[in-house]
């Protein structure tokens, strides 16, 4: 199958489309850690009442709050993209409390920041989209 | 276990004693997961004669190895039991996202047995299972109860009863997400029997795969098989665009839409509650299932007249039957309204508005004191409260037509159309033969969805003859007895195995992509099953569940006798449309499909086939019981 998507840069989203049935949150789990859950996504669907619902994640902000919050120096801005350096971070969850959009979480399981990384530019949640509500 | 949780939690309310067992592996390959596994269980803890609503009947809340995974759809459960409106085997299914909220606590089933002292609700918490008190809850509807489950658990996903479950209406649901209900055979009263509110489940579990590559390209196979290709863009066009609501049109048009409680299949104001009117008056939004690549799910709101303000996932097509044609009632706004209630209140829409149907033919031909006219909004929406709440006639009607019919004697018994016990879902055997013959074996009641053929139905020329290489022109012929056992049979089995997946009838059904080399390669890939990546080990595994259930039934007193149809389909001819004239010829398709399916010419399971499917002991238990012959 031909890929949908160019090399991305940043993922959009048009909320409107969305349907909220989080096959973005599994493509994103399996794709990360080879296996399904909700808990291990980096993007997540905010259901907020019947009509609403809200995928939210990472903007690779130009100038990132997380990164400047990272007091680990485990977040990094690399061309385009904010990166997450897994390593380094203490779970101390800075970043968490400083994104602005609530898009980084902190993961109980791995005691430390979940945060998109835009699968090498071809992110799985795009392609898992029925709607087109992720591009 | 690959694709499993690997657990299952058995809570037993009388003694608050909640025990968690190992799913054991040879279960797990003997009977895969959802309808199956539940069966294995129903078969065990059950016997001839254990009572529906007492403390020894388990309720069974099941998922399959493919729920919580990435395959579309992934978000279903079923709830089995033994049904207090049939007596019988009992299986209702919903979508949404609660069953991997199952899974991911760590559970593949959970069974509930006896009844709490208490009203309790269960919390499937991360790892922990408790029981926590609904004292404050009995009473709520099940939108209340959902939003206050959800601030005391952020994030969990809530199945319910409301109000009908609690008074034990024979068809009360059981509610997921608020508006995707476990309608049919009144799982909802079982569990008010038991003083369960609601379970709750949150969890941060993960499902690993046997093959996780091949599993990701099979995601994806079936992402693009379900909307590009021939019958993925036919999908998208269809389901995608009016969920089910478009069926209305092509029910019509087939002669097929049951009228005024199925006395004919044409109505004449169709096009007020069909796919089109939906789209254009009350559909607001497109909603899914978890995972879900077709996506037939929808928001309904109503803006203006006496209904105006009502919000909830949109009517199905049965519901448009159900409250609509078979009730001579053309206005839509009240159709979404009634279905609205019946989400707030916890009740099937087909058996309640089946059973409204019933009351006003009954009320039409004088067999009840009470004025109930066909289109009468007011009295509907008012009946569907009394039903929840077992308000006057409404207490009548809440044990289902099975039991009011009974109550007012055969003239009434020839207009109450079940079979079983269940109200008939929104399909006519007159003017579709094989769904006549599905109606009458179904082991659930008059129901569909367990072996319904849309081959024929919607005209699938292409997939008849790849199914059916020699026989497609008599199998796709609508009005035609003949090969229709063989179809049944089949379809099945077919069905079987997607309600042990458990997947969805959306993309195996309607549109009917996957079968079972496509089943072989899931169930392979997911689970490491060896022996299932061969097809006909997946149809052997369909036929031993579909058997089993059987079996369950034959040990409750079933036999031929009660694979049958309501009065009106035997023995009056359809009075008009494309279907002029027909009735429906049981005998040769009941004969033709209990020998596909390895019964007796009096439906019960022969011996020999119990044994050949693994099945020995079952078969055993029927002969000493003497509802069977092990010479058979």
């Amino acid at each position: 199958m031909p890929s949908k998507t160019k090399r991305k840069t940043r993922i959009m989203i048009d909320k409107e489309k969305c349907t909220g049935c989080k096959a973005c949150m599994l493509a994103c789990a399996v794709k990360h850690t080879g296996r399904y859950s909700t808990s291990m996504a980096r993007i997540w669907v905010n259901e907020i009442d019947e009509m609403v619902v809200v995928p939210n994640v990472c903007r690779h902000c130009v100038a990132p709050a997380c990164m400047r919050a990272c007091s680990a120096g485990a977040i990094k801005k690399e061309g385009e993209l904010v990166v997450l350096d897994i390593k380094k971070c203490t779970g101390c969850r800075a970043c968490v409390d400083a994104c602005p959009f609530g898009a980084i979480k902190y993961s109980e399981k791995l005691k430390k920041a979940l945060k998109c990384d835009l699968c090498d530019g071809e992110p799985e949640c795009i392609k898992a989209c029925i709607p087109g509500a992720i591009y | 276990m690959y694709g499993y949780a690997g657990k299952i939690l058995f809570v037993d309310l009388g003694k608050e004693k909640i025990v968690v067992k190992k799913l054991e592996r040879a279960r797990a390959k003997k009977y895969l997961g959802g309808v199956g596994l539940a069966a294995s269980f129903i078969w065990e803890m059950t016997d001839a004669g254990t009572d529906p609503l007492s403390t020894e009947n388990p309720l069974i809340f099941v998922t399959g190895p493919v729920n919580g995974t990435g395959f579309p759809p992934t978000g279903r459960f079923a709830v089995c039991s033994i049904s207090p409106l049939t007596g019988i085997w009992g299986e209702s299914h919903a979508g949404g996202f609660f069953g991997p909220q199952i899974k991911y606590t760590g559970f593949d089933a959970i069974v509930v047995t006896g009844r709490s002292n208490e009203k309790v609700y269960l919390a499937l918490d991360g790892g922990k299972a408790e029981l926590r008190s609904a004292r404050n809850l009995w009473g709520l509807d099940v939108l209340e109860t959902t939003d206050r489950i959800r601030e005391e658990m952020p994030g969990s996903e809530v199945a319910c009863i409301g109000p009908a479950g609690e008074n034990l209406v024979k068809f009360a649901s059981i509610q997921v997400c608020k508006y995707r209900a476990a309608g049919r055979t009144g799982m909802g009263a079982v569990m008010g029997s038991k003083n369960l509110k609601a379970v709750a489940a949150r969890g941060v579990g993960e499902i690993e795969v046997y093959d996780v590559d091949k599993f990701v390209d099979l995601v994806e196979e079936a992402r693009r098989r379900y909307t590009e290709e021939r019958w993925g863009i036919a999908a998208q066009e269809s389901l995608g665009k009016y969920g089910t609501t478009s069926l209305v049109e092509a029910e019509q048009e087939i002669g097929r839409l049951p009228t005024k409680n199925h006395t004919t299949g044409i109505f004449r104001d169709f096009d007020k509650i069909g796919g089109e009117a939906v789209r254009k008056l009350v559909r607001k939004k497109r909603k899914a299932c978890m995972g879900c690549a077709i996506q037939c799910k929808y928001v309904a709101m109503i803006d203006s007249g006496e209904f105006a303000g009502t919000i909830t996932e949109g009517p199905e097509y049965e519901t448009l039957v159900a409250f609509g044609s078979d009730e001579l009632n053309s206005r839509l706004d009240s159709i979404v309204y009634a279905n609205y209630l019946c989400n707030k209140l916890g009740l099937d829409t087909i058996s309640t508005g089946k059973s409204i149907a019933f009351a006003m033919e009954l009320s039409e031909k004088g067999l009840i004191s009470q004025s109930i006219k066909w289109g009468d909004v007011e009295a509907m929406v008012k009946l569907v409260s009394d039903i929840a709440y077992r308000r006057g006639f409404g207490n009548e009607l809440a044990e289902g037509v099975r039991n009011l019919a009974a109550k007012l004697g055969p003239e009434a018994e020839k207009l109450a159309v079940h079979v079983k016990g269940l109200e008939m879902s929104g399909q006519d055997g007159r003017a579709h033969k094989s769904i006549g013959l599905t109606h009458a074996i179904s082991v659930r009641g008059a129901d569909h969805l367990r072996s319904i053929s849309c081959l024929d139905e919607l005209g699938y020329v292409d997939i008849a003859k790849e199914r059916y290489p020699e026989d497609a022109k008599v199998i796709l012929d609508l009005r035609s007895e003949k090969l229709k056992g063989i179809l049944v049979a089949d379809m099945e089995t077919n069905y079987a195995i997607v309600d042990s997946l458990i997947i969805c009838k959306y993309g195996t059904m309607w549109p009917p992509i996957f079968y079972y080399p496509d089943y072989a390669r899931l169930i392979y890939y997911t689970t490491g099953f060896e022996e299932y990546q061969k097809p006909e080990n997946v149809q052997t595994l369909g036929d031993r569940i579909c058997m089993l259930r059987r079996a369950i039934n034959a040990r409750r007193g079933i036999t031929r006798k009660d694979d049958t149809l309501p009065y009106k389909q035997l023995h009056e001819p359809m009075p008009e449309g494309p279907a002029k004239g027909e009735v429906v010829h049981l005998d040769v398709m009941l004969d033709e499909f209990y020998d596909a399916r390895g019964c007796t010419r009096d439906g019960k399971p022969r011996y020999r086939r119990l044994k050949e499917l693994g099945l020995k002991q079952v078969g055993d238990e029927l002969a000493k019981a003497n509802i069977i012959s092990s010479e058979n």
